[in-house]
């Protein structure tokens, strides 16, 4: 039971991580970024590629990994999602969805369908007991970045310059113009900013477990599900969303696994009729 | 109509301009001039367009056809912020503001993102500062801005277009809704920005407040400019009367 | 059939832009015929094979290999096969079934009915595997096959239409248990991770039908759905059972890397880990590095085996061979494709020239093939139509950087294996 609940966190650590760019495109662009997931495992393939490949330190190829697959969803946003975000939204699902299988496909090419993982020489301690719970070391250290990463982000879009565009153009995209924010740049820095803590989330994963192109789509599904759970709208709600979705998805594989999804979907959906706006959710899910 | 006196160059200058909406056309040749430190008053029936020219001049929506010049420069198809970089700035119909900010956010992001030239004077900080006093909502800074009411929430807006550094105010039916006491306040501050040399475009349908504030009246109907002049003069005309003033102004006159 | 191992199972989406126009026309595999007619039948001098592959679709990289095996086959008989005591031109035909199994069907009646092949050589996997048989069966013919090794074809089709050249999966384990059953000390409990899919289950009760004869306990057992994620949970789950002898994981490449991998980050250490159908792919070894050592996996084929036929000297030399014409080592799949067709050149090499694909005496002479030496290995069929294999051998991955050896069968053992083996 402890273990079940510890284990969840900190794997909730990393969901929480690859939700906080999720929602926020969701929110502030307004579209359910179907590429999301492809991010993520662009950004775990891209420090592997940058360690193995090149030689360089792990904490270099993390943040290479990032800020690479930052720029890749600036791309996106610009040559593709900037066209079309202000269609029919089931267009831009469909397009990001297409984008999602290009990345996925390119991704294929340059790399390879096979899982890749990347082991780490960290000359820590394999890990400690937590009562009766071994916490592997490395797993804190992942938890702790998830955490640090999101202090960061809500500073950033708190308290910066870049911070306050984005919540404007989240808020009200016309008024935010007439404020004098570049909707569109402020759609690619939120793509960015997207992109970098999803990059950041596949960056950590590919240490603990091998990630593989075609992983990409339960990592675009276990996002929607932390959002739906911890809220729209809200950095704090997805990182509750995360660790509450982490134990959720944790507890379910270990005393059902069977039916593990089955139950993780069936949260969703009580949490879709009963509470829409997630845990903490700014308000209900609808776009404005 | 054009008064004798010699004036400046037009600081907003409207020609020919049109809106089609799929079938709808919402403006049809509309022109007209606004001068430096002048204050227009734009009236007209439900539907004339008022909006919609405002949403047009201020970029949000992309012109049919014609030509929009702001200080002698030519912003038609130009972003929502860069026409407001150059100091056209408008306020919504129904109060449209940053909802989950608070108030200091609401106005601070305007002072954030005005024009570098802008900025080299006075910090956004001092900037924000200064529109909140000339509103009065130093009180309220910290509130969120959806939880205002509607007066101060028309205070909010008119802060924030005053934190972008604006040449010309275009408000658009900003007395709307409120009770005498807020109208008042309100017509007290842009006779203040009036004083300060902004132009003003004002859109409303309380005839007396425009007659009182406006330097010029220009009536549009269906999309079309109707007539044009003084206040006093536009109210007798017997076209107006008709169409748009009917009983609302004519027997106080 | 089990190859979800060496593919990740990624449903292309070529598949449907590509499946029209490849189902539509006949894919002939590249030989040259010297002055074919159109017409087959055999009286012309023309051996017709057909058959169907899911050349896209989530085997799309599995078929490929199938399809090269088969082209290997012909070019290493100059295209040609003895039927009769005569030599024949060889013709194929390869349609796409896109791994769905009505349109397996559908192919298959095409072939016969339409094309009229001469002989019908099995797809990949399962499902199509058993439609085609049905048929197969209808038109009263018999085919080869080894891309299904379920139980299931022996029960809806065994000793009638199908002659399986694969082992029953039930089998896979036994090379890897046999030889952990004889270890010292003898191991006494098993945890035991099983994927939640018919084949992986009859996997599963091979191992535990080969606890129950050494007296092993299975203490755990785990079924884990197909699109499991997070191996973590298992992890827990088994180090709940206490200090385990031997985890078994019946599932492919990256679950049992996943698997491994929490295991050694929760501290689980058990004296054996079976990868059930591990590969020697080398992201493998390349992904799991020094926690690979000691790790044991069942596999039916390997180059290393000690096989050979009339046209190799070794598997060996058949691996080279064929990675000289294709840039890649043949896995097992490839093995047991180029078997196919060798196996009714065996079989129709002394038929009567009046009548050489005569179904009923061909059965008999498929039920009646002893072959010795092939590069499947010894073939002969039982009573079901399946090939007589009772274990497929099993391999071990130990010294820096780790390499597999074979530990079991004990007439094929490289090495004498490691247990316990080490720490994570
Ligand atoms: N986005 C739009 N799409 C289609 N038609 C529109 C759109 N916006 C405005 N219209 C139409 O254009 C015409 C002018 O509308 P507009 O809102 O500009 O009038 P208005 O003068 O502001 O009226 P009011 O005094 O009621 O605010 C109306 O017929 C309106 O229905
Ligand atoms: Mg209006």
């Amino acid at each position: 039971m402890e273990d079940v609940l510890v284990y969840g966190l900190l794997r909730g650590g990393i969901y929480a991580l690859a939700a906080f760019g999720f929602s926020l495109v969701l929110g502030v662009i307004g579209i359910v970024n179907f590429a999301h997931g492809a991010l993520v495992v662009f950004g775990g393939l891209l420090t592997q590629y940058l360690a193995v490949k090149f030689g360089v330190p792990y904490a270099a190829a993390m943040i290479g990994g990032a800020l690479g697959t930052g720029l890749l969803g600036a791309v996106i946003q610009r040559l593709f999602v900037a066209r079309t975000f202000t269609l029919e939204p089931l267009m831009v699902l469909v397009q990001t969805f297409g984008i999602a299988t290009v990345v996925t496909e390119l991704g294929t090419l340059g790399w390879g369908s096979e899982e890749r993982m990347l082991r780490l020489k960290t000359g820590l301690p394999p890990g400690f007991m937590l009562g009766d719970t071994f916490v592997p070391s490395f797993d804190l250290v992942v938890f702790a970045v998830s955490l640090v990463s999101a202090a960061v982000l809500f500073v950033v879009l708190g308290r910066t310059e870049f911070g306050r565009a984005i919540r404007a153009c989240r808020d009200n995209r016309e008024s935010a113009q007439l404020s004098g924010i570049n909707l569109g740049r402020t759609f690619e820095k939120t793509m960015f900013l997207s992109g970098t803590w999803a990059g950041l989330a596949g960056a950590m994963f590919v240490t603990l477990s091998p990630v593989a192109p075609y992983m990409h789509f339960s990592w675009t599904v276990d996002s929607f599900l932390v959002i739906t759970i911890g809220g729209l709208g809200s950095m704090l709600g997805a990182l509750v969303g995360g660790l509450v979705f982490g134990v959720l998805s944790f507890g379910a594989s270990f005393y059902a696994p069977t039916i593990a999804p089955a139950i993780t979907f069936g949260v969703l959906l009580v949490f879709l009729v009963f509470r829409p706006q997630g845990l903490l959710g700014a308000g209900p899910a609808i776009r404005k | 109509m054009a008064t004798a006196s010699p004036l400046p160059a037009p600081l907003l200058r409207v020609e020919n301009l049109s809106k089609v909406f799929g079938g709808v056309t919402a403006l049809n040749g509309v022109g007209f001039d606004v001068h430096p430190g002048e204050v227009v008053g734009l009236i007209g029936p439900n539907g004339a367009g008022k909006t919609t020219l405002f949403n047009v001049i201020s970029g949000l929506l992309p012109p049919s056809g014609g030509t929009i010049a702001f200080c002698g420069r030519s912003i038609g198809g130009l972003r929502p912020d860069e026409i407001c970089a150059l100091g056209a700035v408008r306020t919504f119909q129904s109060a449209s503001l940053l909802s989950g900010m608070t108030v200091w956010d609401n106005v601070h992001v305007a002072s954030l993102f005005r024009p570098a030239e802008r900025a080299r004077v006075e910090s956004a900080a001092a900037c924000t500062r200064r529109a909140l006093a000339f509103c009065g909502l130093e009180d309220c800074r910290d509130e969120i801005a959806e939880t205002l009411s509607i007066g101060d929430q028309k205070r909010v807006e008119i802060a924030r277009a005053m934190a972008t550094g604006p040449k010309l105010l275009m408000t658009d039916e900003i007395l709307a809704g409120l009770n005498a006491a807020d109208s008042e306040g309100i017509l007290h501050m842009l006779q203040g920005l009036k004083r300060e040399g902004i132009s003003i475009i004002f859109v409303e349908h309380d005839v007396r407040s425009v007659m009182r504030l406006s330097d010029r009246v220009v009536v549009i109907a269906q999309g079309r400019k109707l007539a044009e002049g003084e206040p006093d003069a536009v109210a007798r005309m017997p076209e107006v009367i008709s169409v748009y003033l009917g009983g609302r102004y004519a027997q106080g006159v | 059939m089990l190859d979800r191992a060496a593919i990740p199972r990624r449903p292309s989406r070529r598949a449907v832009l590509k499946g029209g126009v490849l189902g539509a026309g006949a894919l002939a595999v590249g030989v040259a015929l010297p002055r074919i007619a159109g017409a087959a039948g055999g009286a012309d001098g023309v051996v017709h094979i057909g058959a169907s592959l899911p050349l896209t679709g989530p085997y799309e990289k599995v078929s490929r290999i199938c399809k090269d095996a088969f082209d290997f086959w012909t070019r290493t008989y100059d295209g040609k096969m003895v039927v009769a005591g005569r030599e024949r031109a060889v013709k194929w035909t390869i349609y796409d079934d896109e791994n769905n199994a009505s349109r397996a069907a559908q192919l298959t009646e095409k072939l016969i009915s339409d094309d009229k092949v001469d002989l019908v050589v099995g797809t990949y996997g399962t499902d199509t595997v058993l439609a085609q048989g049905a048929i197969v069966r209808k038109h009263g013919r018999v085919f080869v096959q080894a891309g299904a090794s379920s139980i299931r074809v022996d029960e809806e089709l065994g000793g009638h239409t199908a002659f399986t050249a694969n082992g029953r999966v039930g089998t896979y384990c036994a090379g890897a248990m046999d030889f952990l059953a004889s270890r010292t000390p003898k191991p006494k409990k098993l945890g035991l991770v099983i994927m939640d899919d018919p084949v992986y289950h009859e996997i599963g009760q091979g191992v535990k039908d080969k606890c129950k004869q050494h007296g092993i306990d299975v203490v755990t057992e785990v079924v884990l759905p197909m699109n499991v994620q997070d191996l973590r949970p298992t992890a827990l789950k088994l180090r709940g059972a206490g200090q385990l002898d031997i985890v078994y994981n019946t599932g492919w490449d990256v679950i049992c890397i996943k698997l491994a991998e929490e295991m050694s980050a929760i501290g689980v250490n058990p004296k054996a880990f079976v990868g059930g159908h591990l590969t020697t792919s080398p992201v493998v070894k390349e992904t799991l590095g020094s926690k690979m050592q000691g790790i044991i996996g069942s596999t039916v084929w390997l180059p290393q085996f000690k096989y050979r036929d009339d046209k190799y000297a070794s598997a060996q030399e058949f691996a080279e061979k064929f990675k000289a014409t294709y840039g890649y080592l043949p896995t097992y799949q490839a093995a047991f494709s180029y078997i196919l067709p060798y196996i009714y050149q065996q079989a129709l090499r002394e038929a009567d020239p009046q009548d050489p694909f005569n179904p009923k005496t061909l059965r008999d002479r498929l039920s009646r093939l002893d072959l010795k030496d092939t590069i499947w290995g010894p073939v002969s069929f039982d009573e079901r139509g399946r090939i007589r294999r009772d274990a497929a051998p099993a391999v071990q991955w130990t010294g820096d950087p780790a390499a597999a050896v074979i530990v079991a069968p004990a007439d094929m053992a490289e090495s004498a294996g490691v247990y316990p083996k080490p720490a994570w």
